[in-house]
């Protein structure tokens, strides 16, 4: 019988190609988890990027109304509609940066007040450097060799903006009546309509009275005065918690009729809730809250509002004023109220969002660089020296012009 | 052979067939491995060359929309609006050549009108007002990149001119039309631009 043959490998063979087979696969391992790892600070840069402008967009949409419909101050420095000021904390009839509170008409009347917590946010884990209220220094680190960008760390305020509008339906007042049951009557143009129980602004002709209202059981009618073609709607008044939109003192005795009712009146508040102990020391979340006759917040915390957007450092806000006599901007404080010159004033207020990824704070460039740093591949710069742990950010910025405030006749 | 033990009889069959690669096929074999890593790594190459790219193109976007919103706010009068008229005989946008060893343009004329930023950098907003919403970029070391600058790593070049509308009937002066060009070498070398325009109304 003829023997098979039997030739097989040897021992040393087998191992040299189990060994040439290991290695090849944890490279191909490797070299899997690393571009599956690019690809994830990859899209978590892109989220982030698309996050935070949307977040942006999306604020500058609700200041470019601030103001609208609410009026402004009058002659004696009132204002047409103002919010509850608390002692030392001034109110506002546009925007309002950093201390202000806010009143939701939900039958409770919560107040919740932004920016009162008094805990300073320091990063990284610093002491409060000693700026006001939740002012925070950033200080951000170079790639390469782990030493300060900069000389002097930046100071930036994380702030809470409060921006108060009347966006709803708006219509000229065709008749109103004090007395025991305050009545009115406002002119049907097109599709205008107020919903029973609508908190609405009322002012007169002129604009300097103002006051907030519920418009309550309106129902078609003939118009007292037969002066609005569309016919006209009359209603009655309901008055809301006097603590939350406060009334211009000359708007209790004002003649209201050819004046403007403003629908949808309400404030949006934009503030960095930072109470989630799962983030990192002075990351929080950006969260919107709605106040108006129907919704609100109890307090200033992870309830409050919807969120906007994860992982952000800080978001700052500055008020300009466009001087004509000097051609420059003017700081216009911490308020967007306009005065009664007449004249249009260009306002504009500049916003800078500063976030950063969530699964690594590296930039696609700096991640890449430090995997490089073993491979030195050309054309790619320097190698850094060490991988070291930094803290890039990435800011974002907007303008916005705002036209909406303060745009009625001089008196 | 009836007297020979079995073992030489195993010994002087014919040896079994042990024959391994030739060293014609262990090149070609050896070829197409390199061929296939160098493919790999070429690959990965260039994939993470695009990843940057698109990160430089993304935060450049960013430069040009951030400065062009800010002089969209501007009034016609504004004094940055009248410093950067390009002279006639310069060039338009900051890149001058395309390639490897592209150059840039010189620097604006006016004040004000070239500058290199940086597009991630941290600023405090309530700490200027110029129109020029980005701090200026440095280098490494912390020294501020010159604005004629052959190259400031990591940051943007922006170049300005304002000039008036083209179409003067429907938008007579002072509106203004504002051009933006951002320049940026990627890692290879190569300068890269984009642009937008803006247009600031006459009125106030």
């Amino acid at each position: 019988m003829r023997l098979r043959s039997e030739a097989g490998f040897t021992l040393i063979e087998l191992m040299v190609a189990v060994g040439i087979a290991i290695f090849l696969t944890m490279a191909a391992v490797a070299f899997a988890r690393h571009e599956t790892k690019l690809m994830g600070i990859s899209t978590d840069r892109l989220e982030m990027q698309q996050s935070a402008r949307a977040a942006l967009d999306m604020l500058a949409d609700d200041i470019g109304q601030a103001g609208a419909g609410v009026g402004y101050g009058n002659a004696s420095g009132n204002f047409g509609l103002v919010t509850d000021p608390l002692p030392g904390k001034d109110s506002f009839a546009g925007v309002r940066i950093d201390n202000f509170c806010v009143e939701s008409v939900d039958g409770v009347g919560t107040r919740v007040c932004f920016n009162q917590d008094g805990t300073p946010i320091a990063y990284p884990g610093a002491a409060d450097p000693g700026f006001a209220g939740t002012d925070l220094s950033l200080q951000t680190s170079d790639i390469n060799t782990g030493a300060p960008r900069i000389a002097t760390p930046y100071t930036l305020r994380t702030v809470d903006i409060g921006i108060l509008s009347a966006t709803g339906s708006y219509s000229t007042v065709a008749d109103f009546a004090f007395g025991a049951v305050q009545t009115g009557q406002y002119c049907n143009d097109g599709d205008i309509s107020f919903r029973d129980g609508e908190l609405a602004l009322i002012r007169n002709d002129v604009g300097d009275a103002a006051r907030a209202i519920l418009v309550q059981a309106p129902t078609a009618a003939a118009c007292s005065y037969g002066q609005c073609l569309g016919g006209c709607t009359s209603f009655t008044v309901g008055t809301p918690p006097a603590i939350f939109y406060q009334n211009d003192a000359s708007a209790d005795s004002a003649n209201f009729v050819a004046g403007e009712l403003h629908g949808g009146l309400h404030a949006t508040v934009w503030f960095v809730d930072d109470s989630d102990p799962s983030y990192d020391a002075g990351i929080g979340v950006l969260r919107r809250a709605w106040f108006d006759d129907a919704r609100g917040c109890a307090a200033r915390d992870s309830t409050c509002g919807d969120e906007v957007m994860p992982y952000v450092d800080t978001l700052q806000a500055t008020i300009w004023e466009w001087d004509q006599s000097t051609q420059t901007w003017v700081n216009s404080g911490q308020e967007m109220v306009r005065d009664r010159t007449g004249q249009r004033h260009r306002l504009r207020v500049d916003l800078e969002l500063v976030v950063r990824a969530k699964a690594d704070s590296r930039t696609p460039r700096d991640a890449l660089q430090l995997r490089l740093a073993p491979l030195c591949v050309p054309n790619f710069g320097s190698c850094p020296a060490s991988k070291v742990d930094f803290t890039e950010r990435q800011a974002y910025r907007t303008s916005i012009e705002v036209k909406n405030s303060g745009y009625m006749a001089v008196q | 052979m009836p007297n020979v033990p079995p073992t030489l009889r195993m010994m002087n069959k014919p040896a079994s067939p042990r024959r391994g690669f030739s060293i014609l096929e262990a090149i070609v074999a050896s070829a197409i491995l390199g061929i296939g890593l160098i493919g790999l790594v070429r690959l990965h190459s260039a994939s993470m060359h695009g990843l940057v790219r698109a990160q430089d193109t993304n935060a450049a976007s960013e430069v040009a929309r951030q400065i062009a919103e800010r002089f969209s706010t501007l009034p016609p009068t504004a004094p940055e609006l009248a410093n950067c008229l390009p002279p006639p005989a310069s060039p338009s946008g900051c890149r001058a050549s395309y390639g490897t060893s592209g150059v840039l343009n010189p620097v604006k004329g006016g004040a004000d009108c070239t500058r290199w930023v940086d597009g991630a950098a941290v600023t405090d907003v309530s700490s200027g007002n110029a129109g020029w919403p980005l701090p200026a970029a440095t280098f490494g070391d912390g020294t501020p990149c010159p604005d004629n600058a052959v190259n400031c790593p990591g940051a943007y070049r922006v170049d300005i001119s304002v000039g008036p509308h083209p179409d003067a009937a429907n938008h007579p002066p002072p509106a203004r039309l504002v051009n933006i060009w951002v320049c940026w070498r990627d890692p290879g070398g190569l300068v890269n631009e984009l642009s937008t325009v803006r247009m600031i109304p006459g009125d106030l």
